[in-house]
């Protein structure tokens, strides 16, 4: 596979990603920490259901329900638990870890034959989910979602349940996330418990490098963004690391990630202090 | 519309801030309710509106007890009251869907945005117009107009005003006022309007109660009403009680 194809692929699997932490972070204001251990739970389901026998579009739904219910977990440790966001969502990645490697037998990793269809099925998901998650974002129980996110006690007076909203935010999120690593370790052939370091980082940069080169008002242009900034940030990651300039090396991988964020980040920022 | 019997309410079960509250508001009758600071305002408010626990008593919203999805409030920070980030029409919608389910339709329809336009145009401020502009937008008072019509929208019987013109200067802020007082009429709900202006207490509405120590220490309707004037009311905040009625014309 060349490097533009690499690229197209990675930037819709991590896009997929970057809308999960967009309907978390952004839309319900909820910092949800375990996309990183439900994008391996949806990884090391996928890998194993395809070892298994079954097909791919069965696979990547077996992780999808997965994840989701890993999210459904971190919600529910915040909304009747009272634990806040941050902690809630690192404590259960963590537990994700163990989760993966008792779904993988006990073995840190797994190879097998990649589905030839899962490189197809890619672009189609990604539209379905982009479009379905417009589509809600544009409705009463989308308008009311946003409001939990943007204006808490305002939702309260309406009569709106911000437990009930936390609990679809963050399952969908972490679908998104468990989706992302089925469709990562079938177009690869391989599920390594490790894989899903990093995760949230790359959403993260994936998100806000949409919404900087791409400000777009409208919900399906938010989304787009998503997978738009997704596909931007891994060209850019990887010209910088395919490029011959003699002081990159592939272990600066992290370090170009943190510098591209804070990049344009600093840009954004620059953005809203000139529109003000 | 509203009746209010013999209510007690605390914070988090500690000592009573209302004790044995009676009141009853009409449909169509606007209440102003002044006060001291802590004497109980705020948490009449919030009990009717379900926000704060009742220790005893009860609350009947047109005969239904403790029918809290029909309490409408209005916050005294008109950023509280909407969303910045969302369309007037998109802050008309979410208003809309209150006290029903919010289902995965589209919130927008030609039939809704007739019916928005048709409310946001009673409030007289060409908001009608500007439906797809963001509420962040708007000046503090267009933003508490757009407040009361989201909460006057759907189903409103208990319309309860917290200090909404605390953050407005005086010219909008009378106008605000008037503004209630038509939508009180034109709806036919039973309105109970925090104030700390007194001016506006006196020249607004059809009733003055005055809360302090966590009751109802006295109340002022008609011509009595007419004739007080900004320090009577103010010394109403400090003077004891005489037989549960503070008379104004005796001297301490």
């Amino acid at each position: 596979m060349n490097s533009t194809s690499m690229v197209l692929q990675l930037g819709l699997i991590y896009g997929i990603v970057a809308l999960g932490v967009f309907f978390t972070f952004r839309a319900l204001n909820f910092a949800d920490m375990t996309v990183d251990g439900s994008f391996i739970v949806g990884g090391c389901v996928a890998s194993v259901a395809v070892g298994r026998g079954f097909c791919p579009i069965t696979a990547i739904l077996f992780a999808c329900a997965a994840a989701a219910s890993v999210g459904l977990f971190t919600a529910h440790l915040h909304v009747k638990f009272q634990i806040g966001d941050l902690l809630a969502g690192i404590v259960v990645a963590s537990m994700c870890y163990s989760l993966g490697l008792r779904i993988m037998g006990g073995a840190p990793n797994v190879v097998f034959k990649s589905p030839e269809s899962c490189r197809a099925m890619l672009p189609l998901f990604c539209l379905c989910v982009a479009a379905a998650a417009a589509y809600i974002l544009c409705t009463d129980f989308g308008l009311a979602f946003r409001c939990v996110g943007l204006n808490r006690r305002l939702a309260k007076s309406q009569n709106i349940s911000a437990g009930a909203m936390i609990y679809f935010g963050v399952a969908f999120g972490n679908c998104c996330a468990g989706a992302a690593g089925a469709f990562f370790c079938l177009t690869h052939g391989f599920c390594d418990i490790g894989s899903g370091v990093g995760t949230l980082i790359g959403g993260l940069a994936a998100l806000i490098i949409g919404e900087t080169l791409f400000p777009f008002h409208s919900a399906a242009g938010k989304i787009t963004a998503c997978f738009l900034g997704s596909i931007a940030y891994r060209a850019a990651v990887a010209f910088a690391l395919h490029s011959d300039l003699p002081f990159l090396r592939a272990s600066d991988f992290n370090m170009i990630t943190g510098l591209l964020v804070v990049l344009f980040l600093a840009t954004k920022r620059k953005q809203c202090h000139a529109d003000s | 519309m509203l009746t209010v019997e013999n209510l007690s309410a605390s914070y988090g079960g500690g000592k009573d801030v209302l004790s044995a509250v009676n009141l009853a508001v009409a449909a169509g009758e606007l209440v102003t309710v002044v006060g001291p600071n802590g004497g109980g305002k705020s948490t009449l408010l919030g009990a009717i509106s379900g926000a704060v626990g009742l220790g005893s008593g009860h609350i009947f919203m047109d005969g239904k007890e403790n029918d809290f999805s029909s309490v409408c409030r209005v916050f005294q920070d008109p950023h509280v009251g909407t969303v910045g980030d969302f369309t007037i029409f998109e802050n008309m919608a979410l208003a809309w869907c209150r006290g029903g389910r919010r289902l995965p339709i589209p919130w927008l329809t030609r039939r809704r945005k007739t019916i928005f336009r048709q409310h946001l145009s009673e409030l007289e401020m060409g908001l009608e117009t500007r439906g797809d502009e963001l509420a962040r937008s708007l000046s503090g008072g267009q933003r508490q107009a757009l407040s009361l019509a989201m909460a006057t929208a759907r189903n409103c019987k208990v319309l309860l005003l917290d200090e909404i013109t605390a953050a407005l200067d005086p010219r909008a802020a009378e106008r605000l006022m008037n503004l209630v007082e038509r939508i009180v009429r034109q709806s036919k709900c039973a309105c109970l309007a925090v104030t700390h202006g007194m001016h506006q207490a006196i020249s607004h509405g059809d009733r003055i109660l005055v809360v302090r120590d966590g009751a109802i220490a006295t109340q002022f309707s008609g011509d009595e009403k007419s004739s007080l004037s900004v320090a009577d009311l103010f010394a109403l905040f400090e003077f004891p009680f005489a037989n549960g009625r503070h008379d104004i014309n005796v001297l301490p």
